[in-house]
């Protein structure tokens, strides 16, 4: 039992996938262009050019907020954010300081093998714009600024996860929240979002105690390019910071990279003197203002979202969890399986289904992938009906078989009676083969039992 | 009551770090100076009672000016009008001395 | 054609009569400018060869433009060495609108660098002399612009006010000069000095030559989300309405100011009274809280958007900048820094509200403010080391309206017993430049600014 907690808490990036840059109308799709053909000059920071926002960038970082169970803030604005970067072409990035989009939220996670949950505090989810692409090549760092300015969402959490495991699946369920709501592909490895996790370790037991006295360091560590990753350099750390403390020493408050080959963290600048960005409001963008009935609006776009429809498929249709979870990881799988259940004929027809109710029966048919998604839904009934059509059993064909395959197979029949009962399931396999499938399993074995006395 | 603003050298030479200015030995007198005179003459402000007051960052009553998402060619530039002004060009990317 | 001295108006009505061609107009002015601007040194960059556009309302008159607008393939310098080589691949918007009804530039106009001055003495490129008098300033920082005008080098010219600085060399070189309303022209494509107090505005030698060119420049910009949606009015057929108008003066505005230009001022009151407007007494606040207020936010926002000039896109290294830009950005960076945003900038934002609300309560009475809007006529150069403090102490009845935002123009009232040029300031509520041209016009009409503008070109015709 460790005597250290790990305090953790993740500071993630969004790209959005909008047409156009957050602060021009730039394509927001920079992938695979010639460096420094995709920009103006807002994007490219030139005397003289003016920013001015893309409301679409907006309303999506507002539903991300939303689906995060963030408050909206009424007033909101932009703020200039400085530091000398050469990615950074306006030696400020436009971001959002003391009135972000969205603030105090509390998201779920689920665990899907232990079946608990636990609250993590989104603390904001705020909107600014990227920076240009950096390449380090001989004497030299070249710079593109085709990314410069596409929107990016950040999210916030409070340090509330105290192990790497829950920073997987958290990030796994953001993802597919994303996905759901269609702003951004959230993909890590090709950078549309990103994680930056702050780790440190606590003494204290008790978790509200622990919150209120927050180690006095804290160690940010970059490059992490995938959920797998995620969890690996989270537990590295955690065993690095972990010895250092068993020493009597502090781990240095710092940056640390993440190194996948070598599965490692190290060093790459002191985090000792915090930045002074200088924030002040953007004076060439004038603020946010919104009025209830405009973020209520924004609301209702939310489509249900995937711990929404767990907790509905639980409810409603006494699923599994762990049905309920796989079905609701893509939302166009969910959509369709809930096309399925509410389809009228299905609800009339007279089948037979082996799970609790038609429900557990098709998701089964989804999850063990019986019958593709991929076709119409009225394909996928014709389907589905047919595997469950009670079988029309042919009693003189049966017993013909029956028998047929006790002659075939007469040594197995003599082992059998000499006490190798497992071959009742070869038996039954050959008469449903000889059936071709057209018969019910138990009633064979029935039958053959009492023909094998 | 006017409190005269003491800069040392080293919160000269802190701010001419995060300005990413290069100032010379011989300037940071002259920058303390200057500095302090300007700080002390805006001390005038705690003339006035601010207490029930609201901050403006805009003159104008504007709000909420958005555009609407969507590419447009009108104002984008080509590789050569990006890069023609820099001193430092590679394959159309701008070069600076490596980094890391 | 004998063209000298000649308005816009004026040219526009000729080229129409076809009294005279665009080319012939051009030529004139290139060749003057080239001659003249040895002496004065009005102009960074001039133009060999006009584009031949010929259209629209302006039908090939050419302009001065300061050369903080990015004009598209042409040099645009802000008058420091930083820019010294850049060429914007882009045009400012303000730019577009003139060439688009027809205008030519003529070339760019010398500046305080980056628009930090008023008085053109901090440029890289040398001083621009004051046509009055050339071992005097012109004033600042559209310095070049103003004595462009006032040497008619060019008929009419543009420049950028953020503290003052159409309004002070239009004053000292005894032009008419407007800072609009902020918001009301596209601060798109001009160089950012002031963010929120940036104001391009036109310099001309008559009020309607002004109404026309602000006509042209005015109105909403997609590129500009401080760009104003208020419609433009007929500038022009506003400025010609038979008004009377209800006028203040303020005493806080009168201090501190020279004789010479205290007895202008009151002369000119009378002026207005005789022609029947109503003349009161207002309270304003004292302007030298404005000063804090524009130093303080000016210094910030400087900082701010110098930062980008780092050389790596455009531009020379941050060495190239001058003494008096690194001044303000050290000033500005250290308002900034963390523990000191409370201090100053948070303060300075709040009485800036002050200031906006006791204008707008002010013009709940009265249509128009009237004031000097220079302490002195033009000083002596090397003058301005007397002066601590020097460019906002300039400035200071100039930065209350800048503060607030509101319209103000400056007009030529008299000469001083040194012959200089002395102006006065009109201000006005809110998108109401109407009733500023109304008043100026009227004024114009009725003394003709005292032969100002006519004996300031006569030297050089």
């Amino acid at each position: 039992m460790s005597k250290y907690t790990p305090v953790i808490g993740l500071e993630i990036h969004v790209e959005l996938k909008t047409k156009s840059k957050m602060f021009c109308q730039c394509d927001a799709d920079f992938f695979d262009k010639e460096p420094n053909t995709n920009t103006c000059p807002v994007c490219l920071g030139m005397p003289g050019a003016l920013p001015v926002p893309n409301r679409t960038a907006v309303e999506w970082a507002i539903k991300i907020g939303q689906a995060l169970g963030c408050a909206i803030n009424k007033q909101s604005k932009f703020d200039r954010k400085h530091y000398f970067y050469p990615d950074l072409p306006k030696a400020y990035q436009i971001s959002q300081y003391d009135e972000p989009l969205a603030e105090h939220g509390t998201f779920e996670i689920q665990n899907p093998k232990t079946e608990t949950s636990k609250k993590i505090g989104i603390t904001r989810v705020h909107l600014e714009e990227d920076t240009g692409k950096l390449t380090h090549t001989g004497k030299d760092t070249l710079v593109d600024f085709n990314r410069s300015s596409v929107p990016l969402v950040e999210i916030v959490t409070e340090p509330d996860f105290d192990n790497a495991e829950d920073v997987k699946i958290f990030l796994e369920e953001l993802h597919t929240i994303i996905r759901y709501l269609d702003v951004s592909d959230a993909n890590m490895e090709e950078g549309s979002m990103r994680m930056e996790p702050n780790i440190s370790l606590s003494i204290i037991s008790n978790k509200e105690e622990r919150m209120k006295n927050l180690p006095n360091y804290k160690v940010e560590v970059k490059n992490i390019n995938s959920f797998n990753f995620a969890k690996k350099a989270i537990d590295f750390e955690l065993i690095r910071q972990t010895k250092l403390l068993d020493k009597g020493e502090t781990p240095p408050q710092e940056t640390r990279g993440y190194d996948d080959k070598k599965g490692i963290t190290f060093s790459q600048r002191s985090k000792e003197e915090a930045q002074d960005y200088r924030y002040f409001p953007e004076p060439d963008i004038p603020p946010m203002v919104f009025v209830d009935h405009e973020i209520e609006d924004l609301r209702k776009t939310l489509p249900e979202l995937p711990h929404q429809k767990v907790a509905r498929y639980i409810k409603d249709y006494d699923l599994k969890y762990a049905d309920a979870f796989i079905l609701t990881r893509r939302m166009k799988t969910a959509q369709f399986f809930d096309s399925i259940i509410s389809d009228k004929t299905l609800q009339n027809i007279d089948i037979l289904v082996k799970s609790k109710n038609i429900q557990n029966a098709v998701a089964n048919a989804i999850i063990n992938k019986r019958i593709p998604t991929s076709i119409s839904q009225e394909e996928f009934l014709k389907e589905f009906i047919a595997l469950h059509k009670p079988i029309e059993v042919d009693s003189e064909k049966l017993t013909q078989v029956i028998d047929g395959v006790i002659a075939q197979y007469a040594n197995q029949v003599e082992q059998y009676k000499g006490g190798k009962v497992g071959l009742i399931g070869f038996f039954i396999g050959q008469v449903m083969k000889e059936m071709k499938g057209q018969a019910d399993p138990q009633e064979v074995h029935k039958i053959l039992l009492a023909k094998l006395q | 009551m006017s409190k005269t603003v003491d800069l040392t050298k080293e919160d000269i030479l802190h701010i001419a770090k995060l300005a990413n200015l290069p100032i010379s030995e011989n300037d940071i007198e002259k920058y303390q100076k200057d500095l302090s005179e300007t700080i002390s003459y805006v001390e005038n402000l705690d003339e006035l009672d601010i207490s029930k007051t609201k901050a403006s960052s805009h003159t104008t009553d504007l709000q909420n000016v958005y555009f609407e998402d969507g590419t447009e060619e009108t104002r984008k530039l080509t590789q050569k009008q990006a890069t023609q002004n820099a001193k430092n060009i590679k394959n159309g990317q701008f070069v600076v001395k490596r980094l890391i | 054609m004998d063209l000298f001295g000649k308005t816009i108006t004026e040219l526009q009505a000729l080229i129409k009569d076809k009294k005279v061609s665009s080319s012939e107009i051009w030529k004139y002015f290139a060749q003057r400018s080239k001659k003249i601007n040895h002496d004065i040194n009005a102009f960074v960059t001039l133009l060999d060869n006009p584009s031949n556009a010929n259209v629209g309302e302006l039908s090939g008159i050419p302009l001065a433009v300061k050369d903080n607008y990015c004009t598209k393939g042409v040099r645009t310098t802000a008058s420091s060495k930083v820019l010294d080589d850049f060429i914007p691949p882009y045009e400012s918007t303000v730019t577009s609108k003139l060439k688009l009804a027809g205008y030519e530039l003529l070339g760019k106009t010398n500046m305080d660098a980056w628009a930090h001055g008023a008085s053109t003495e901090t440029s890289d490129y040398g001083l621009t002399k004051n046509p009055w008098d050339l071992g005097r300033y012109p004033g600042g920082s559209s310095g070049g612009s103003a004595a462009a005008v006032a040497a008619y080098m060019a008929p009419g010219a543009i420049g950028s006010d953020t503290g003052g600085s159409i309004r002070h060399p239009s004053a000292w070189c005894g032009i008419v000069g407007l800072k609009p309303t902020y918001g009301r022209v596209s601060r798109y494509g001009v160089i950012a000095m002031g963010s929120s107090f940036d104001c391009p505005g036109p310099m001309t030698q008559s009020v309607e030559d002004n109404a026309m060119l602000l006509q042209i420049m005015a109105g909403k910009d997609q590129y500009d989300a401080t760009s104003s949606s208020d419609a433009v009015p007929d500038y022009r057929s506003e400025m010609k309405k038979k008004r009377k108008l209800k006028i203040g003066i303020a005493r806080e505005y009168l201090k501190g100011v020279e004789s010479d230009i205290q007895t202008a001022f009151e002369n000119m009151v009378e002026v207005i009274k005789k022609m029947g407007h109503e003349v009161v007494d207002v309270s304003l606040m004292s302007p030298e809280y404005s000063i804090s207020v524009y130093t303080i936010t000016q210094r910030a926002e400087v900082s701010s958007n110098l930062g980008r000039y780092d050389g790596i896109r455009y531009a020379n290294n941050r060495a190239y900048f001058g003494q008096e830009a690194k001044r303000r950005i050290m000033l500005g960076t250290y308002t900034l820094s963390h523990g000191y945003y409370d201090a100053f900038y948070k303060k300075a934002q709040k009485v800036r509200t002050l200031i906006k609300d006791n204008f707008k309560k002010t013009f709940e009475d009265v249509d128009l403010i009237i004031g000097p809007n220079t302490p002195v006529t033009a000083l002596k150069v090397g003058e301005f080391e007397k002066y601590p403090f020097f460019g906002e102490l300039m400035d200071q009845l100039n930065e209350p309206a800048s503060a607030a935002g509101i319209p103000a123009m400056s007009i030529p009232i008299g000469l001083d017993s040194r012959n200089l040029p002395i102006g006065m300031q009109i201000m006005g509520n809110y998108f109401d430049e109407s009733s500023i041209f109304n008043l100026a016009y009227q004024i114009e009409q009725e003394t003709n600014f005292f032969d100002v503008i006519k004996k300031g070109k006569e030297k050089y015709k």
